[in-house]
């Protein structure tokens, strides 16, 4: 249980599932799991991709007993992601997995009147059913199996807030951190963690960046960004200490000690104090973002015209 | 350096209090035309019936006929002000950008092909349930009926201001469940904190082309919506919303409006509504630099033993739980 316990988590001898576990998060996580002693399944679509991942879990085996698996699944649909699942689980009995880590996702930042219906929807997809899918899974599953066990989602800093870009991403993220299932899943003594990590130096954010406006760039210019190594270090240690919001830097942790609301506290004495500094700092540095999004709005309506938008 | 944080707290905050009163530019509806989905029962008429009042030209669109034959008829009864005022119906689904478009098109036909000048985006319900009992269709619905029906008429209607350079606004109505969510809401919450990541994303990139975005958070509220939504509601959701005062429409909506003419970004109705929104602000823009801080304070109080408390109720129905899954045969299948 996480209110109020100091409980840490080992992972030692517990079946681990990861989602996105061939590259960037999910991969790093992955080689913390295995250093741990957990037996590891990965799951993503490319299956090149995972058998590179999977030769370098097993450059990090502890034992010979550890189930090390990879396989190749879309988790588009809760079909997909339900049958991931139960490929996962199968050489553990058909048992549930002890926690699951939803790390899949990805990003395409675009300006919102460029955007199609199509583009919009896939933002959604990318960003929260392909996790969503895989918890519905695996509530169902632990539920039934009584396996009291942990499901961990992975939102960002622009599931706290958001700028000029996100609008197929942001929702996404901003769905995640909604906390019914931090509140209903007590009803089984299944945890839910979320994870907020800020820019992840990653595959998936050379990607991201290939079709991100120049303002959103500019604006994230002055952000520090984190390795993905660094952040499955944060992520890992955010479930063993039990904290619901989890978070790798210190923006963002400003951003979720003064936009808690409900979510539980990490500390009682820090988390007042990392509000009062964000009551200061947030907003000036919204509107910081906003004078920047302002003067930008000439060079935006040139580069709308040579885009035909008007036309 | 605490007390040179508090103090400096203090006086940025009163200072910058006393600029807020000072500034009035109050969005007058007069003369207006404001665009209302979901405008033939509940909030959404209570909104049309207050536009209405204010002079404005209402366009109001839902999916029922009938409702909406019975909505127009209670407008110009009640609420028209001058022979000049367009008050329009029209039957769409809302649910997807062909449907969003065609509504959208219809709306601006009486009116030469313009964009509406606002348009608030009050459709949508909520079917709360289990999420171990949820499927990808109930999961589906869940996100359109929360957010798709909002986002897709957001989509349209900011590429209609920006070609034809309207300084529209656009108003999301979320929820409390856009706020914090517990028990019962899997399929509900995520669309309604969906629509604030969206409602972000919105007020800062709209700045590009001077589009007002407002997103309103309100409470429960007592219109055909919530009597609906109650006939799924799980027994643990509705005792954990015992102790909660909902509102009539009508007061709803004048929050709403009220909140609209104060310029403010994120909309609460009362009390609750001020605390949560407080207390989950982050880097939204304050309503009042000085009072939600009170706010708050108060949430950061109140907030965390509201939660013990859910906590316990949910924790003390695990058996009762138990054995409605066990009865649903829940356990029998794979």
């Amino acid at each position: 249980m996480l209110f109020g316990k100091n409980s840490t988590w080992n992972p030692d001898g517990q079946h681990i599932y990861v989602t996105g576990g061939s590259t960037g998060l999910g991969l790093s996580l992955a080689i913390i799991l295995v250093k741990r002693g957990a037996h590891v399944s990965i799951v993503a679509r490319n299956q090149n991709k995972l058998d590179d991942a999977l030769k370098e879990l097993e450059e990090h085996r502890q034992h010979p007993n550890q189930k090390l698996a990879a396989h190749s699944f879309s988790l588009d649909t809760a079909e997909e992601s339900a049958a991931a699942l139960e490929a996962v689980c199968e050489p553990h009995d058909g048992r549930a997995p002890d926690a699951v880590f939803a790390c899949a996702g990805s990003s395409k930042p675009k300006f919102f009147v460029e955007m199609s219906a199509e583009e919009m929807q896939n933002g959604m997809t990318n960003g929260y059913w392909v996790q969503a899918w895989t918890a519905m899974a695996a509530a169902k599953k632990m539920v039934r199996d009584r396996t009291k066990g942990k499901i961990i989602l992975v939102s960002s800093t622009l599931g706290y807030m958001s700028f000029v870009g996100y609008t197929s991403y942001s929702p996404a993220k901003h769905a995640l951190r909604a906390d019914t299932l931090q509140s209903e899943l007590m009803l089984y003594d299944i945890d839910v963690h979320i994870f907020f990590p800020p820019t992840m130096y990653t595959p998936g954010y050379e990607e991201e960046n290939k079709t991100k406006p120049k303002i959103t760039r500019d604006i994230e210019s002055t952000d520090d960004g984190v390795t993905a190594e660094a952040a499955a270090v944060a992520l890992f240690e955010g479930v063993r200490a039990g904290h619901a919001h989890i978070t790798a830097d210190m923006i963002t942790t400003l951003f979720r000690a003064s936009t808690r609301g409900v979510a539980p506290r990490h500390n009682i004495f820090l988390d007042p104090l990392y509000d009062m500094a964000a009551y200061i700092i947030a907003p000036i540095w919204k509107r910081s973002v906003d004078k920047r999004v302002r003067e930008h709005r000439a060079e935006h309506r040139q580069y709308l015209v040579e885009a035909g938008f008007f036309a | 350096m605490l007390a040179v944080f508090l103090l400096s707290t203090i006086t940025l905050a009163c200072l910058v209090s006393l600029l807020a009163m000072f500034s009035s530019n109050q969005w007058n509806p007069k003369g207006k035309h404001c665009y209302i989905t979901g405008g033939s029962s509940g909030l959404g008429l209570s909104l049309a019936l207050l536009l209405t009042r204010q002079g404005a030209h209402v366009s109001i669109v839902a999916r029922d006929q009938q409702k909406l034959r019975n909505a127009l008829d209670e407008l110009e009864e009640n609420s028209r002000q001058n022979p000049e005022q367009k008050l329009n119906s029209y039957s769409f689904s809302l649910n997807n950008e062909a449907a969003a478009a065609e509504a959208y098109e219809s709306v601006c036909a009486a009116h030469g092909g313009r964009s509406p000048d606002a348009i608030f985006l009050c459709a949508g319900t909520a079917t709360p349930g289990f999420f171990v009992e949820e499927t990808e269709a109930s999961q589906r619905k869940g996100m359109e009926m929360a957010y798709w029906v909002s986002a897709c008429t957001a989509l349209v209607a900011a590429k209609r201001m920006v070609r034809e350079r309207v300084a529209g606004k656009i108003v999301f109505v979320s929820s409390f469940c856009g706020y914090m969510s517990f028990v019962g809401y899997s399929s509900y919450a995520p669309g309604k904190h969906a629509l604030r990541g969206l409602a972000e994303t919105l007020r800062s990139e709209l700045l590009l082309y001077n589009i007002g975005v407002h997103i309103f958070f309100p409470g429960t509220i007592y219109s055909p919506g919530y009597v609906e939504e109650n006939k799924t509601k799980p027994k643990i959701t509705l005792k954990i919303e015992e102790s909660d005062e909902g509102l009539q429409p009508d007061r709803v909506a004048e929050a709403l409006l009220h909140g609209v003419q104060n310029g403010n970004f994120h909309i609460s109705g009362e009390l609750t509504g001020h605390i949560f929104r407080s207390s989950t602000r982050g880097a939204t823009p304050y309503n009042n630099v000085f009072i939600d801080r009170i706010y708050s304070l108060i949430g950061s109080i109140a907030l965390p033993l509201w939660r013990r408390g859910v906590d316990s109720m949910v924790i003390g129905h695990k058996s009762e739980h138990d054995a409605y899954l066990a009865d649903k045969g829940f356990f029998e299948q794979k």
